[in-house]
């Protein structure tokens, strides 16, 4: 099983840090450079992660766990207008990166009013590509309350983050944190960053709820091994976006159109299978330039075999 | 200031004080204000924003903020309020481009082939500016979906009702009332 760790040090070896992540069979999932300092968050085997603590030590650097590695989540406000954006909604997004999560930061086009405020069912395929979505509502508890059909049918696990605490929505969400509400400022405060430390720990135990849901029917193959193969397809290896592959928790989202490359996705031969067979893979709502990949449950692929 | 809350949801009543309170520190306008009354019914919902500045806005001509006298290449400025020093050069710049306006210190400036008698009557600060902060302030703080909107302005009392539902005629007396209350019971 690949556990996901992050190195946080300087630039010194980090091209023998590298080559023994991919000698131990590891990937590395992400990595950013800020002048001689370099963060890289990579998905290694069990066995091996000691290997790569004791060299990490070595150069200089430090492993740091970061529960949220492998997962992308959506941040969603009901508008991009100043009401809502950019605090504390970025505040949020950033202390989920900190946590190894890539983030996106989501205004839907009608969420504004308390009355008037909708969701297309085009912003809800969106969401439901995400492994979480942290919903951002305001001060009043009335408001908060006579929002609920904003994520109720969403069927990802959905943090609600609020002002004030409101009653009646346990159900339709995964966990709800109130206190923080509307800010024209940054979350600067100690009570301030004690309250995007209790909506980060509620994400990652969201996400963990979700890892063990997974677990109890495992995937195929770990989204990990498929990125791995991903990066050999040209399309891949030349692209110029950040990053390019995206692991989610059942599966990945890679940024090349998926019209021109579904074919060649379909036929990825992993553990002697076409990727085609083992997972689904369609288009993302978002724009043509990304797919999705869904990996396919150990069951769902032995009854897809039955049939 | 003195911020004054009204409405039944104690959370929202403390935090938007605290949020127009922060806005107006954004925008430079703590000073300005002297009295905030904010009503809110998030249920209904309806939002009464009635704000009292500490003195009626005044325009500021060029002549009122700067000693003036002809010279032989232009008129010569002494700028007596430095407060207003970026908005005069801001005009002068605008006015007869960087060429023609030069500034010699902190407080000179010169401006070439102008007369005095041309430059006396510009208008530097605008009354009417002041007032857009605080209803941009005031804007930015009513939550973004009361599009329905009734304004009420006078010489230093500004009030805003916001309303998501239909603007009734019961709703606009309420928000007379209290225009007229924070006037100190004067009529509009």
């Amino acid at each position: 099983m690949y556990e996901v760790l992050m190195y946080d040090g300087g630039v010194y070896r980090s091209d023998e840090l590298y080559e023994l992540i991919d000698d131990v069979g590891g990937v590395v999932i992400n990595k950013s450079r800020s002048q001689q300092m370099l963060m890289v968050t990579m998905a290694i085997p069990g066995e091996e992660v000691p290997v790569l603590e004791r060299f990490c030590h070595e150069i200089g650097g430090i492993t740091k766990e970061v529960p949220l590695a492998g997962t992308e989540i959506a941040v969603v406000g009901p508008t991009l207008g100043r009401h809502h954006m950019p605090h504390p909604i970025c505040d949020i997004a950033e202390q989920l990166r900190q946590l190894g999560a890539i983030t996106v930061v989501m205004g839907l086009a009608r969420g504004r009013g308390k009355e008037r405020s909708q969701i297309m069912a085009e912003e809800k395929a969106i969401i439901n590509e995400y492994d979480a979505a942290i919903f951002m509502l305001g001060n009043f508890k009335s408001c908060v309350e006579s929002k609920k059909h904003l994520f109720d049918q969403i069927e990802k696990p959905v943090v609600l983050v609020t002002g004030a605490k409101p009653e009646g929505l346990d159900q339709d969400c995964e966990a709800i944190i109130s206190g923080i509400g509307r800010k024209s400022e940054r979350m600067r405060r100690p009570e301030e960053r004690k309250k995007l430390d209790e909506t980060a720990e509620a994400t990652v135990q969201v996400v963990k709820d979700r890892r063990r849901v997974i677990e109890e029917d495992p995937l195929f193959v770990h989204p990990a091994e498929i990125k791995q193969l991903l990066e050999d397809i040209d399309a891949v290896s030349y692209n110029l976006r950040p990053a390019p592959i995206v692991l989610h928790l059942d599966g990945l989202r890679v940024k090349i159109p998926y019209k021109e490359h579904v074919k060649e996705l379909e036929e990825i031969q992993i553990y002697g299978r076409r990727l085609g067979d083992v997972a689904e893979i369609k288009p993302s709502r978002i724009s043509d330039s990304s797919t999705i990949i869904r990996i396919l449950s150990r069951s769902e692929v032995e009854y897809k075999d039955q049939v | 200031m003195n911020i004054k809350m009204e409405g039944p949801d104690e959370f929202g009543n403390a935090a938007y004080a605290d949020l127009f309170q922060k806005i107006l520190t954004d925008l430079g306008k703590n000073r300005t204000v002297e009295e905030v009354r904010i009503v809110q019914r998030p249920a209904d919902p309806v939002f009464i924003y009635s704000i009292r500045l500490r003195t009626k806005p005044e325009r500021r001509l060029l002549s009122d903020v700067a000693n003036l006298r002809d010279e032989p290449e232009g008129a010569r400025l002494t700028i007596n309020e430095e407060v207003y020093a970026p908005a005069i050069l801001s005009l002068l710049w605008e006015r007869y481009r960087r060429e023609r306006v030069d500034q010699l210190t902190r407080y000179e400036v010169s401006v070439k082939n102008v007369p005095v008698s041309e430059l006396e009557s510009l208008e530097v600060f605008s009354g009417e500016r002041v007032k857009n902060e605080i209803i941009d302030a005031i804007w930015r703080s009513l939550p973004e979906g009361m599009k329905a909107r009734f304004n009420l302005t006078d010489d230093n009392v500004i009030t805003i009702l916001a309303t998501e539902d239909k603007m009734t005629d019961d709703l606009k007396d309420e928000a007379r009332e209290m225009h007229r209350s924070m006037r100190g019971g004067s009529d509009v």
